[in-house]
C-alpha cells in the first residue's frame, strides 16, 4: 500500500530525466495501474474492513501510521481518475513540457499519502507539499495576474498551517501521541478543546469557508485551465479530509451550530459574488465557494447528514471539473474571457456546449443527476426546520442564477471563423461527461439498496425545477442585464491582505470562543 | 514555564507583525517570526526537566523526548523552502507591478 | 550603496571558524546534539560569508552535479546493507558502528550546504533589480 505513494513519485523523476516526448505520453500507462491497484484494494477493504499498517515496523503510538477504510479507497479512486482526465486534456497544450508534467505527477503522489496517512503532522507535512507544488503550478504561466494569485495564496495558507502546528503541540501534550487514535479516549475539558477548534479553524483556511475564502477566486481563475480543473476538485478538499479524519473520534454534534451558521454564509456569500463577475472562470470559482459552504453544512451534523456532504463532496469534484475543462477549451478558442463578449458557442462547438449543459444541469440539482440525490439528501433532514428549508430554496435559486448568467454564451452568433472543433480535444471531457451523467442514477441504485436511504424523484421535483427556471429568468432580465450599480461595487471589493488577516484572527478566536 | 510565555509573546509580535505589514517582505519575516516561537513551544514541551540526550546510555533517568525534534528539523525545512518560493515570486512581482505594497498589488486590475 | 569596511574585514577574518565549527558539529552527530542538517546549514553560511569579501562565483552547474552525485551516494551507501543485513538503511558491518554513521552525516551535512549555496547564487545571478 505504500508503494501507491512513490509509483507517482518516481514516474515524475523519470519524466524530469528522460525529457522525451514519447515518455510523457506513455506515463499514463502507470496512472491505469495504479487504478487497478485502488481497485483491488477496495475489493479487500469491503471484504475485510480497514487495513492499516505502520512504517518501519515500531510500536503503535510513536510510528508512522497509515489507514485505508472505504472513504479513504473512494477518494483514492476519485482522484486518480480525475487526474487521467486532465492529463489527457492537457497534452494539446503542455505536451512538450516535461516540467509540467513532473509537478503534475508529483502532486498526484503527494495527495495520495495524505488520503492515506493516520497521523497528525504526517498530514501536516503533506498539506505543506500540496501547496507548494500548486503554488508552483499556479505561477506556471508567468503573467502579472498569475503572479499576484500565487503570493497571495501561498503566504495566506502557509499562515493558517501554523494554527495547525500550535494546535496539534496542545493535543499531543494532552495525550502523548500524534495518532488520531489517540482522541478516542480523552475527554474534552479546557485546553483539549481549544487544540481542536485551531485544528478545525486551519481546516478552514484550506477549504475556503466564509470570513477566509479570499485566496480562492484569485488563485482558481489565474491559473491553467488544467490546474483548475484539478484544484476547485480535488485540492480544495483537503480542509474537509482533516474534518473527516477527525470526525471518526469526535461527535461533531455539540459544534452543530456553529459550524451550521459558518457554512451558510459562505454558501450565501459565495453566489452573492458570483452573480456579479464578469470573467466566464470567477464564476465558477465563486461557486467553489459556495459549494464548499453545502459541503460544510452536510459534514456538521449527524449520520445521514454526513452521508449527503461527503457525497456532494464527490459529485462537486465531477461535475466542477467538467466545467472548468470545458470553459477552458472555450476560452483557448476563443481567446475572450468576457461572458458578455463570447457568444454563439451553440452553433459553432456543439459537442462541447452540450457537456456544458450537463455540468450546469448537475449543479443546479436538475432530477436524476448526481447533484440533485446530495442535495434531497441535506434537504430532507431538514424538513421540518422552515428556517433552513427556506435558505436552501434560497441557494438553488441563487446558483440558477449565476448559471443563467452564465449561458449567454450560447445564442447569438460570432463573425470568427477559424473556430472549429476536433475529437482529439473532446475525448477526456466526453467521458468526463458520461460518467457525471451516470453517476446520479449510480448513486440512487447503491443508496436505495446498501445504505437504505431512499431518493425519490417524483413529478414534484420536475415542476419545482420549472419554477426555478422561470424566476431565475425573471430575476435575470431584470436585475442583472441592466448591470445596476451595486453588482458593480461588489466586483471590485478586494480585500487587502492585512485585512484578510485580521479575518483570519477573528475567525480563529470565533472557533475558539464558540467550540 | 518561562519559556513558554517567552514564546508566546514573540508568537503575538509576529500575529501583529503580519497585520500591520504592508509590504510583502514583511509579511514573510513576520511569518518566520512565528514559525520561530512556535519550534520554542514545541522544545520547552520535549524536555520539561529532563534534560539528557536521548542517546541509549547505562543509566537513564530523565531522557529528553526525541519525537518533537525530529518534528521541528522537518517544519524548519519547509518554512525555509516556502520563504524561497515568496522571495522569488516577489522579484517576478516588482518586475511587473513596479512596488512591493499590498495596496497596490492587489488594487490594480486588468482584464 | 557603499561597501562597509568592517563587513569586509570581519568576514575575511571568521570564515574559517565558522566552516570549522560547522565540522564540528556534522561529525559528532550521534554523539552530542547536531547531526547532517544542522551541520550543513552552519556549512553553508561559512561558504556564503565568502562572497563578501571577494568576487568568489560558484559555478551553478557545476553545483548542480555534485549536489544530484551526493544524493546518489547517500542512497547507494544506504542500500549496501540491502545485501548484507536484508533490510535497507542500516549499518552493514556490525563491526565498528560509528564509520557508517559519521559517512551518512558528513554526506549529508555537504549536500544541504551545497543546495542552500545554489538557492543564494540563482538569487544573485537575477541581478539587481533595483
Amino acid at each position: 500500500m505504500i508503494y501507491l505513494i512513490f509509483i507517482p513519485i518516481i514516474t515524475a523523476i523519470f519524466i524530469y530525466l528522460i525529457k522525451n516526448e514519447k515518455a510523457i505520453k506513455y506515463s499514463i500507462i502507470i496512472n491505469f495501474i495504479e487504478i487497478l491497484m485502488i481497485l483491488y484494494l477496495l475489493k479487500n477493504v469491503i471484504e475485510n474492513g480497514s487495513i492499516k499498517m505502520i512504517v518501519g515496523n515500531y510500536s503503535e503510538i510513536v510510528g508512522i501510521s497509515m489507514e485505508l477504510d472505504l472513504i479513504g479507497s473512494i477518494l483514492l479512486l476519485t482522484t486518480a481518475f480525475l487526474w487521467i482526465i486532465a492529463t489527457l486534456y492537457s497534452f494539446e497544450k503542455h505536451g512538450k513540457d516535461y516540467k509540467f508534467y513532473f509537478f503534475l505527477h508529483f502532486l498526484r503522489g503527494t495527495f495520495y499519502g495524505l488520503i492515506l496517512s493516520n497521523d497528525l503532522f504526517n498530514m501536516f507535512i503533506f498539506i505543506e507539499i500540496i501547496s507548494l507544488i500548486s503554488a508552483v503550478l499556479i505561477i506556471y504561466k508567468r503573467d502579472a495576474y498569475s503572479l499576484r494569485a500565487g503570493v497571495y495564496y501561498l503566504l495566506f495558507n502557509s499562515i493558517g498551517m501554523i494554527f495547525y502546528l500550535l494546535g496539534i503541540v496542545i493535543i499531543y501534550i494532552n495525550t502523548g501521541t500524534m495518532n488520531i487514535e489517540g482522541l478516542m479516549s480523552v475527554n474534552l475539558n479546557g485546553t483539549m478543546k481549544m487544540g481542536i477548534a485551531l485544528v478545525i479553524a486551519s481546516a478552514g483556511v484550506k477549504s475556503a469557508f466564509f470570513p477566509v475564502y479570499n485566496w480562492l477566486p484569485k488563485a482558481h481563475t489565474a491559473a491553467p485551465s488544467t490546474i483548475s480543473a484539478l484544484l476547485s476538485g480535488i485540492l480544495v478538499k483537503t480542509g474537509f479530509i482533516i474534518l473527516i479524519k477527525i470526525a471518526r473520534y469526535i461527535d461533531y454534534n455539540i459544534y452543530f451550530e456553529f459550524l451550521t451558521i459558518v457554512g451558510v454564509t459562505t454558501a450565501i456569500l459565495g453566489f452573492v459574488f458570483a452573480m456579479s463577475q464578469k470573467d466566464v472562470k470567477s464564476i465558477l470559482a465563486f461557486h467553489t465557494v459556495s459549494q464548499s459552504g453545502i459541503i460544510l453544512i452536510g459534514l456538521a451534523g449527524v449520520k445521514t447528514l454526513q452521508l449527503g456532504g461527503f457525497l456532494h463532496l464527490i459529485n462537486h469534484a465531477l461535475f466542477k471539473s467538467l466545467l472548468f475543462l470545458t470553459v477552458g477549451l472555450i476560452i483557448s478558442k476563443y481567446n475572450i474571457r468576457r461572458v458578455d463578449k463570447i457568444r454563439g458557442v451553440f452553433k459553432k462547438l456543439p459537442v462541447i456546449s452540450v457537456f456544458v449543459i450537463i455540468g450546469m444541469l448537475s449543479i443546479t440539482g436538475f432530477p436524476f443527476t448526481s447533484g440533485f440525490v446530495s442535495k434531497m439528501i441535506i434537504k430532507n433532514y431538514y424538513h421540518d426546520n422552515n428556517l433552513m428549508a427556506f435558505i436552501m430554496q434560497i441557494l438553488n435559486l441563487g446558483t440558477m442564477i449565476s448559471f443563467m448568467k452564465m449561458s449567454q454564451i450560447f445564442f447569438g452568433t460570432t463573425h470568427n471563423k477559424e473556430i472549429k472543433e476536433s475529437f482529439k480535444e473532446n475525448i477526456s471531457i466526453i467521458i468526463l461527461g458520461v460518467i457525471t451523467l451516470v453517476m446520479g442514477i449510480f448513486e440512487m441504485y447503491t443508496l436505495s439498496n446498501y445504505f437504505d436511504i431512499g431518493v425519490y424523484v417524483g413529478l414534484k421535483d420536475f415542476v419545482v425545477y420549472g419554477l426555478y427556471l422561470i424566476i431565475s429568468y425573471g430575476f435575470y432580465t431584470n436585475f442583472l442585464k441592466k448591470e445596476a450599480k451595486i453588482f458593480y461595487k461588489i466586483r471590485h471589493t478586494h480585500l487587502n491582505f492585512r485585512n484578510a488577516n485580521v479575518l483570519l484572527l477573528t475567525f480563529v478566536v470565533l472557533t475558539i470562543i464558540f467550540i | 514555564m518561562i519559556s513558554v510565555i517567552l514564546a508566546l509573546i514573540i508568537f503575538i509580535i509576529g500575529i501583529y507583525g503580519v497585520l500591520i505589514s504592508k509590504d510583502i517582505i514583511k509579511s514573510l519575516i513576520s511569518f518566520n517570526i512565528m514559525q520561530a516561537a512556535l519550534i520554542m513551544v514545541y522544545m520547552d514541551f520535549s524536555s520539561l526537566n529532563k534534560n539528557q540526550v536521548p542517546i541509549y546510555a547505562e543509566e537513564m533517568k530523565k531522557m529528553a523526548d526525541p519525537l518533537p525534534q525530529a518534528m521541528m528539523l522537518t517544519s524548519i525545512v519547509i518554512s525555509a523552502s516556502i520563504t524561497a518560493l515568496v522571495l522569488m515570486m516577489s522579484i517576478k512581482v516588482f518586475h511587473y507591478f513596479g512596488t512591493l505594497e499590498w495596496k497596490k498589488i492587489i488594487e490594480r486590475e486588468e482584464l | 550603496m557603499k561597501d562597509s569596511t568592517i563587513l569586509k574585514s570581519m568576514s575575511h577574518f571568521i570564515y574559517p571558524f565558522v566552516i570549522l565549527y560547522g565540522f564540528y558539529i556534522t561529525i559528532g552527530g550521534d554523539l552530542t546534539s547536531g547531526g547532517g542538517f544542522q551541520g550543513g546549514a552552519i556549512i553553508a553560511t561559512g561558504l556564503l560569508l565568502m562572497t563578501f569579501f571577494s568576487d568568489v562565483k560558484f559555478n551553478l552547474t557545476k553545483l548542480n552535479r555534485i549536489e544530484k552525485l551526493l544524493f546518489l551516494f547517500i542512497i547507494v551507501v544506504s542500500s549496501i546493507s540491502l545485501f548484507t543485513k536484508g533490510y535497507a538503511f542500516t549499518n552493514p558491518f556490525s563491526v565498528n558502528k560509528r564509520i557508517f554513521l559519521i559517512t551518512l552525516n558528513l554526506a549529508l551535512g555537504f549536500k544541504v550546504a551545497v543546495g542552500l549555496v545554489n538557492i543564494f547564487e540563482s538569487f544573485l545571478e537575477e541581478g539587481d533589480p533595483f
